[in-house]
């Protein structure tokens, strides 16, 4: 999952971007108006959801959403701003967001927001499964016939995006853009690394590895045998 | 008296009609009373003519010269308007009068010599007399000649005027009075539409504004004066309502970051050099949110006006001696460089403890926004009693100029520029300048630098 933060205090941005990464999500930064309209629109298909700003030096959070959706895309917009009369919520609702959180918010309440938008976008599932191993983003736990086990975040994010494309080949280009951000260095190799790493974790000893390697292309997790 | 606006204005208009009115009648009244009996003088002067004619005088004697042609001239019917006549001797007796006198004698006054003109009544008849002295050759008075006409005509008709004039007058006033009254009250309806109107604007409805009549006379006036102050009022109180809202917004900006930070921090087991590590940063968010209240209370105390002003003579030389060694520790930091150039014998009648103050804005910006090695010059010019803090730092965009003193306001780029600030000090500053009564203002260009000037 990859989110585009766009928030110019830096404390702010630091927290939310640390906390969503511990969750497994890939989140770039922006930390004024103009990068975070570049990021949204040169990037556009690729964050999964975006959390905005409203007050930025150089373009304003409501202008970025209205450009987004002016682009027609539906990737869901959630605003974190300290404005907080019932004209500023509705304002930035019309304005094309899904939902809008008041500042100081609690953190697992926006967790919560993100996963119900989330779950909108990409289906009601929260639960995903292959043989004995299950996923739930919900909770963010992962079982291997029944025993929790445990994944750094980049790891459960790996995971995650294998099992929701099951059954369909992952491009690594597109591995890179959903699990790392946007300052990753494209060196693809890394993949690999988790990759073995996840294998290590999940694999039935003696057994076909759950994941299948397509040489030159990415990886997949095949349908249910 | 308790009128309204309208009966007021209608009193007032028929007291102005009464007098003036009043006036006109008096002067028709007058008009006609003296051409009705001016007409009936120059009757009885063509009488005397006659009669003169027909009498001679000498010395102390009067004869009437043919008492046929006298006879003749009639005088002895009482005919519809007849002339009267009666010739007495210089003191008074009666020496002749016409026969329709009968047993009646036209009253005289011997003291008078000259012509006289009266009224007077013969019975039940009113008649216009003139009295004529019958002088000798010498010029003494003789006797006198007495010659009457009825002015009973004259009479009626300036009878009838008068009563007319008099039921006129209150008449005119009582429709004048109806009339203005109406005519005011006409008038005075774009001011109760206005009244209308004006108290239909509540706390709700400061955006809306008093329609503007189509004509552009006192009531347009009025109501384009009420729309500016409605403007100005709004602006005031829209201004209250953007403080209110950037003070919670930077209020909560920290709160958000503390209470975000820490629920991350707990949400698992972390190493203690991450606790240690996050727990500086709330620190430092919490020492941010100190500062911003510190200066929203001073910004409220010298907004309330209630903030003692001690001025006195500051040598201003000695004053920054000791004020820029204050600051030595901070310019080092960055390397920077102060350049005081202010005679030693200037001084200012002002509040050090304030100017100080605003002062420590002033230089505070400049080292926080300034480049390190750079410098701030700092500059008396006496030709306009002013002095200058200059630096050579990156300058402030000119179409952000206006709004610098504005509260809350800070330059776009200083705002994620890692300078920590609240956009208060400058508004501070420039509300403490305003107290001392010394001009504050700025100028800057980017790349070049900034000066701020402080006229006193």
């Amino acid at each position: 999952m990859r989110v585009l933060l766009v928030e110019d205090e830096t404390a702010i941005a630091n927290f939310i971007a640390e906390g969503l990464e511990e969750e497994g999500f890939a989140v770039d930064v922006a930390h004024n108006g103009r990068e975070g309209m570049l990021l949204a629109l040169d990037n556009l298909g690729e964050y999964d959801l975006i959390l905005l700003d409203w007050m930025l030096p150089g373009a304003s959070g409501i202008e970025i959403c209205r450009a987004i959706r002016k682009e027609n895309n539906i990737v869901p917009v959630v605003f974190l701003t300290a404005k907080d009369t019932v004209d500023d919520v509705v304002f930035g609702l019309e304005a094309g967001a899904n939902d809008y959180l008041r500042k100081p918010f609690a953190f697992e309440e926006l967790l919560a927001r993100m996963r119900v938008l989330l779950r909108r976008s990409t289906g009601e599932q929260n639960v995903f499964r292959y043989a004995d191993i299950e996923l739930d983003v919900a909770t963010h736990r992962v079982t291997k016939a029944g025993n929790p086990v445990e994944l750094t975040p980049k790891e459960f994010a790996l995971l995650e995006l294998l099992l929701r494309n099951k059954g369909k080949a992952c491009r690594r280009t597109r591995i890179i853009e959903k699990v790392w951000d946007i300052n990753f260095d494209h060196d693809t190799s890394v993949i690999d690394v988790y990759i073995n790493a996840l294998r290590k974790k999940l694999d039935t000893p003696d057994q076909p590895s759950f994941v299948q390697t397509l040489r030159g292309i990415g990886y997949r997790v095949n349908d249910d045998a | 008296m308790n009128l309204n606006f309208k009966n007021r204005i209608a009193l007032l208009t028929a007291l102005a009609a009464a007098a003036t009115i009043g006036l006109v009648f008096v002067v028709v009244y007058a008009v006609v009373w003296f051409t009705a009996y001016d007409h009936l003088d120059q009757d009885l002067l063509g009488e005397r003519e006659d009669v003169l004619g027909s009498l001679h005088w000498g010395n102390d004697s009067i004869f009437i010269k043919s008492m046929t042609e006298w006879e003749e001239k009639e005088h002895q019917t009482a005919e519809a308007n007849p002339t009267f006549l009666q010739v007495a001797d210089r003191r008074g007796n009666v020496l002749f009068r016409s026969a329709n006198l009968q047993k009646d004698t036209l009253r005289m006054d011997t003291s008078l010599s000259g012509d006289v003109f009266l009224n007077s009544r013969i019975g039940l008849q009113r008649i216009r007399q003139g009295q004529f002295p019958f002088k000798n050759n010498s010029g003494v008075v003789i006797g006198y000649l007495a010659v009457g006409v009825s002015r009973e005509e004259s009479a009626v008709v300036l009878l009838n005027l008068r009563n007319t004039l008099c039921i006129a007058f209150p008449a005119l006033l009582l429709i004048l009075f109806l009339a203005t009254s109406l005519a005011a009250s006409t008038g005075i309806n774009p001011v109760k539409k206005l009244i209308r109107a004006a108290s239909g604007i509540g706390e709700n409805s400061l955006g809306s504004r008093l329609p503007l009549p189509g004509h552009k006379d006192e009531i347009f006036q009025l109501a384009a004066t009420i729309n500016e102050l409605l403007q100005r009022v709004e602006g005031g109180i829209q201004r209250e309502k953007q403080f209110t809202a950037d003070a919670s917004h930077e209020l909560r900006t920290p709160l958000t970051a503390i209470r975000g930070t820490l629920e991350v921090l707990l949400r698992k087991q972390r190493e203690p050099v991450q606790y240690e590590e996050k727990i500086r940063r709330v620190i430092g968010e919490v020492n941010k949110l100190h500062e911003m209240l510190e200066q929203l209370l001073q910004l409220a105390r010298l907004e309330s006006g209630h903030i003692p002003v001690n001025r006195a003579s500051v040598a201003l030389h000695a004053f920054f001696q000791h004020y820029a060694a204050e600051w030595q520790s901070r310019l080092e930091e960055k390397q920077m460089e102060l350049q005081v150039k202010i005679p030693p014998a200037t001084t200012v009648f002002t509040d050090a403890a304030m100017l100080s103050m605003v002062l420590d804005n002033l230089f505070g910006n400049a080292i926080k926004y300034g480049y390190s090695g750079g410098r701030i010059d700092c500059t008396w010019h006496a030709e306009d009693v002013s002095l200058t803090v200059s630096d050579n730092g990156p300058g402030i965009p000119e179409a952000q100029l206006p709004y610098l003193f504005d509260r809350f306001y800070r330059v776009d780029d200083s705002r994620n520029a890692a300078v920590p600030g609240s956009g208060l000090g400058l508004s501070i500053a420039k509300k403490i300048a305003d107290i001392l009564g010394i001009r504050l203002t700025v100028d800057s260009r980017e790349g070049v630098g900034t000066t701020f000037t402080l006229r006193f």
